[in-house]
């Protein structure tokens, strides 16, 4: 008996290890939403890597220190400005190599070679821009590689006298001017127009005041002169990577942070940040990128980890980490999104990782997509799906609630929206509930109110004439005074 | 059987002399300290009624204004929280009291004590109903509710200590703000003999350690 117990324990054992080994062989890492009390719960995957894909398996010379991916919608080309080697590859949207570019003729016929490019853009019209860290300017170019212009220094009294010119990252916007990641400088980002002439900063960051900096600060108002020379001055954050969204707001990740309080901001035509929505961390993000439904992504470099947000800034995913296997990475610097795969370079690896959307990612996706377009009530099956799937899934009971509150069910709304502990939502689903029993009621409490003030006076005018009657006072003829009491 | 109805009587006494102290504290904190006015009897009344509005503050209030996570709950560490603060007050107030020469004796200040919890209390109580039919537009009216409660019961306080103490007004101000150093103070020295008992523990388990592996 015993032994049989012993043997049955055994085998379920050895399914469960082998179920969990099935599990973790797929993917190596797991990947989280947040559950509604802010605390990271497991969750199925929503993206899944496919492939690493590295220079030989692209036919072409292995990626050195690769900074930067750039994907163009409409040109359907791909561009990894592969910094060691100098060179910027071109790329199909099947990530098949096309061609690369290294070096340019001017209308002199001189050679004009890139030096550690860091960034690139490429307009919808085929003109290429080219960070060319290492010769400090810009170039601007076709796609056969024949050269537009050259943008050295910008020059302008608004610059400081011993400003060091580094552009890294740039974006474009419609009109041809360019917002300019330049390292080192903490202003802004450098805005120039069409001709590269400086216009002005754009989207000063602002100075994190933290609890350290304001005591660092009384202390530099009280030490001497040469003492409080000695104390870091605090500078805003600088910027690390661009993003220019369809609708032209110029997405900003911090560069390095004190406190994590801000590692991405929305930049507005004016350069004021309009993010409705604060991500916090003590973390860094090395790029972002928007899809055409608002979906933010955004590559965290510290963690090696990729989140996932709604236009709302609610975590849909997170998922990666730091490792060696595919779907994890040393040191992520880009990513773009390409046809709904993720593509996420590494600087370390020189790789690029391939990432897949799953059903449930695509379920997700779906109800994300109806939702974010008003559409409550079509979203109510896909998100039924969801819930199905994941019980954890914070999102879906928003998207249900709200699904509810238009088609005007307001207690299926309330329910949906406490599973999801969203008060906000759920009071204004209580307000037009209880507004609904209160006009329910109405006329049976206005009866009864009125048939209570008849009765009321009714009595009154019948104890008057008892009173009258009798010389007595108030309620005497109930409540007859005590004799003899105290 | 007699004992719990002789308290249940002097409970129903003290609890009048309460009511009334609420709405005249002068006329009620004077028959306290002159006229013997002094059975506690009701004041643990309000302080197991203090330590269930803590509890309900937790588990019962509206879920829009609820920001507790049930899972996270302790009613123990409620009743560490909101009891140990009224035992610190008491013992800070008692400790500065008698380095002031006051005139304050420890019965008439834990009375005064537990009655200024009271306005709170029942304002709580009133707030939690509330919270359970109201929503987010009435925000402004549940603080109300409660800064009233929490004023109210401040001027109890502060009449009550004048009276017992015999201070001044401006006496019973320091003597209350000497309160809230005293609790800092109590506190400092809490964690200071926790931190030291730990380490003679973390000194004998090491001694225990060695003799054990020592064959």
């Amino acid at each position: 008996m015993k032994l049989k117990k012993i043997l049955v324990m055994m085998v379920t054992m050895l399914l469960c290890m082998s179920v969990s080994v099935f599990a973790s062989s797929e993917v190596p890492y797991q990947t989280y939403t947040l559950d509604k009390w802010g605390n990271a719960t497991p969750s199925p995957n929503g993206y899944v890597p496919q492939r690493s894909i590295g220079g030989a398996q692209l036919g072409c010379k292995d990626f050195s220190g690769a900074q930067d991916l750039f994907y163009s919608e409409t040109l359907k080309l791909v561009l990894v400005t592969d910094t060691g080697n100098s060179r910027i590859v071109v790329l199909n949207d099947n990530f098949e190599f096309q061609y690369e570019l290294t070096s340019f003729t001017n209308d002199k016929n001189e050679e004009i070679t890139l030096n550690k490019p860091e960034g690139a853009y490429l307009l919808d019209d085929g003109t290429l821009y080219i960070c060319d860290t290492g010769n400090q300017r810009i170039i601007s170019c076709t796609l056969d590689g024949k050269l537009n212009s050259v943008l050295s220094t910008p020059e302008s009294e608004l610059l400081d006298e011993n400003f060091v010119y580094r552009p890294s990252k740039l974006v474009v916007d419609e009109d041809n001017r360019m917002y300019i990641i330049s390292k080192g400088t903490y202003q802004g980002l450098i805005y120039l127009d069409t001709n590269g002439e400086f216009i002005r900063y754009f989207g000063a960051n602002k100075v994190e005041m933290t609890f350290r900096r304001r005591m660092l600060k009384i202390w530099k108002s009280i030490l001497p002169e040469k003492a409080a020379a000695s104390i870091q001055s605090f500078n805003p954050i600088e910027y690390g990577n661009l993003y220019m969204s369809n609708d032209g707001y110029v997405f900003a990740t911090a560069a390095g942070s004190e406190d994590g309080s801000s590692l991405m901001t929305k930049l507005n035509p004016l350069g004021i940040d309009v993010l409705p929505f604060k991500i916090k961390g003590q973390s860094l993000f090395s790029d972002v990128s928007i899809d055409k439904n608002g979906i933010i992504t955004c590559l965290d470099t510290t963690y090696g980890l990729i989140f996932q947000y709604d236009g709302n800034g609610k975590l849909m995913f997170s998922f990666g980490g730091i490792g060696s296997q595919v779907g994890l990475f040393q040191k992520a610097v880009s990513l773009i999104e390409v046809n709904n795969n993720l593509y996420v370079l590494d600087s370390e690896k020189n790789t690029i990782t391939e990432f897949t959307l799953t059903q449930f990612g695509e379920m997700v996706k779906d109800a994300i997509v109806l939702y974010d377009e008003g559409k409550y009530e079509e979203s109510i099956k896909p998100w039924e799906k969801v819930s199905s799937h994941n019980a954890n899934y914070l999102l879906s009971y928003i998207g249900l609630g709200k699904a509810y509150y238009q088609l005007k069910d307001y207690d299926t709304a309330m329910y949906y929206f406490k599973l999801a502990n969203d008060r906000a939502d759920y009071s204004d689903a209580f307000r037009e509930a209880s507004l609904i029993a209160i006009r329910a009621s109405f006329t049976t409490v206005a009866l009864i109110l009125i048939a209570l003030a008849i009765v009321i006076i009714v009595l009154s005018i019948v104890v008057k004439k008892y009173n009258k009657k009798h010389g007595t006072k108030g309620l005497e003829m109930i409540f007859k005074k005590k004799r003899g009491g105290k | 059987m007699s004992n719990i109805k002789r308290y249940f009587r002097e409970a129903a006494n003290g609890a009048k002399h309460c009511v009334k102290t609420m709405f005249h504290p002068n006329v009620g904190f004077d028959a306290m300290k002159w006229e013997k006015q002094d059975n506690i009897a009701f004041c643990f009344v309000i302080l197991a009624l203090f330590f269930f509005v803590n509890i309900a503050d937790q588990v019962v209030t509206g879920f829009i204004f609820n920001t507790y996570n049930p899972d996270r709950i302790s009613v123990p560490s409620i009743f560490l929280i909101s009891m140990g603060g009224v035992a610190l007050f008491f013992i800070a107030n008692w400790s500065v009291s008698s380095l002031q020469f006051t005139e304050g004796k420890t019965k008439e200040i834990f009375m005064v004590t537990c009655y200024s919890l009271l306005p709170y209390t029942v304002f709580e109580f009133i707030y939690i109903a509330v919270t359970n039919f109201s929503n987010n537009d009435m925000i402004a009216f549940m603080t109300a509710i409660r800064i009233i409660g929490l004023a109210w019961s401040f001027i109890i306080l502060l009449v009550g200590m004048l009276y017992t103490h015999q201070l001044s007004f401006g006496g019973t101000i320091l003597n209350l703000i000497l309160t809230v150093v005293g609790i800092l103070i109590i506190l400092f020295l809490i964690l200071l003999g926790y931190t030291l008992v730990q380490q003679i523990y973390v000194f004998f388990y090491t001694i225990f350690n060695e003799m054990a592996f020592r064959k």
